[in-house]
């Protein structure tokens, strides 16, 4: 989303990137009923990434509330320096994330617990005949992503799932971007080999 | 530049182009690759939290702005504890509202991924999947 700066006359349509969040960071630092919309918008990518992490619905939703009650209390301090339309508000809430996965695994090595027989049913609304081929690529698709190494498997759920840019992936790992590439390079190639019949 | 990197780069700028494109770009180079991705961006389902979770939670953060004191994260008694606790099941709910959801792939609210996914992706689950045939417009989830 962009900004069309008011240029002057000879300058044609400066472009000025636009943070969707930050006005809303502003807000929410200002008010902390704000912090809703900010909530709203970044639970469900919240989610899902400590459902890939973990695998597990119950530590998947304990994550998530870690993550928005740190975030929560640590707005305050938190300075947006972002520039372009990537916001440091998602790098910085992915950052917390991670580190509450982090934190998470740490604990469950520490008090291992039995393997929690997960589910996953592909229900199709679409025509049978698609929906089943639709379903078993799906499922293989995601095996192969679930069978990669974690920081490979991570970097894929951030690009494919989260849709964050290879930069902004980068931040949260505390890698270049050009790393970030590199992991996702390796890790479709491995992905693709699982694919092979 | 090395190569590997510069491949790595070629990839993902191509990475870029199909996740902004509603049914994939006539992407070149990679070949395989580039399938694998397009395959990842249709097919990998995004996750939704069960709604009454989301709600307690959204409550939870309500509260803890009001105290201007957030309480200590993960204690031990998060909220999915107590939701349990009401409503045992494997209840799943759909936010079918999600108009965000931009492409054909799936949503799963409340869903999980099957422990067995490195075998078969054993299918006995509870969640439930919105597919989406075609992109809209709106944010990433």
């Amino acid at each position: 989303m962009f900004w069309k700066g008011r240029g002057r006359t000879e300058v044609a349509a400066v472009v000025v990137p636009f943070d969707a969040d930050r006005a809303l960071v502003e807000a929410a630092k200002q008010d902390p009923g704000a912090f809703e919309q900010l909530y709203r918008k970044y639970v469900a990518q919240i989610y899902s990434l400590a459902l890939y992490e973990t695998r597990d619905p119950h530590a998947a939703e304990d994550i998530t509330e870690g993550v928005f009650l740190k975030a929560l209390a640590a707005l305050p301090k938190f300075r947006e320096q972002g520039e372009g339309e990537e916001s440091t508000f998602k790098v910085w809430l992915y950052a917390i994330a991670r580190n509450v996965i982090s934190n998470q695994r740490r604990r469950d090595r520490r008090h291992p617990e039995d393997p929690i027989e997960l589910a996953l049913h592909l229900r199709a609304q679409d025509d049978p005949a698609a929906t089943a081929e639709t379903r078993l690529e799906a499922q293989r698709a995601l095996a192969a992503v679930m069978e990669l190494p974690p920081e490979r498997r991570q970097a894929v759920v951030l690009r494919f799932v989260n849709e964050l840019s290879a930069r902004e992936i980068g931040q949260i790992m505390g890698k270049s971007e050009g790393a970030v590439r590199v992991l996702i390079h390796r890790a479709l190639a491995s992905v693709r080999r699982q694919l092979e019949p | 530049m090395t190569g590997a990197r510069e491949t790595a780069a070629q990839l993902d700028s191509a990475i870029d182009t199909l996740l902004r494109g509603p049914s994939g770009p006539s992407v070149v180079g990679e070949g395989g690759l580039i399938v694998t991705a397009r395959l990842l961006r249709d097919t990998l389902p995004r996750f939704h939290p069960r709604f009454t979770f989301e709600e307690l939670l959204a409550s939870r953060l309500a509260v803890a702005r009001r105290l201007q004191v957030a309480p200590t994260p993960m204690e031990p008694t998060p909220i999915r504890q107590g939701l349990e606790a009401a409503a045992p099941a494997a209840a799943v709910e759909i936010d079918s509202s999600d108009a965000a959801e931009r492409r054909r792939r799936g949503l799963v609210a409340g869903g999980a991924i099957a422990s067995g996914v490195s075998r078969a992706l054993p299918i006995a689950g509870a969640a439930l999947v919105v597919w989406r045939r075609s992109r809209s417009s709106g944010g990433i989830l």
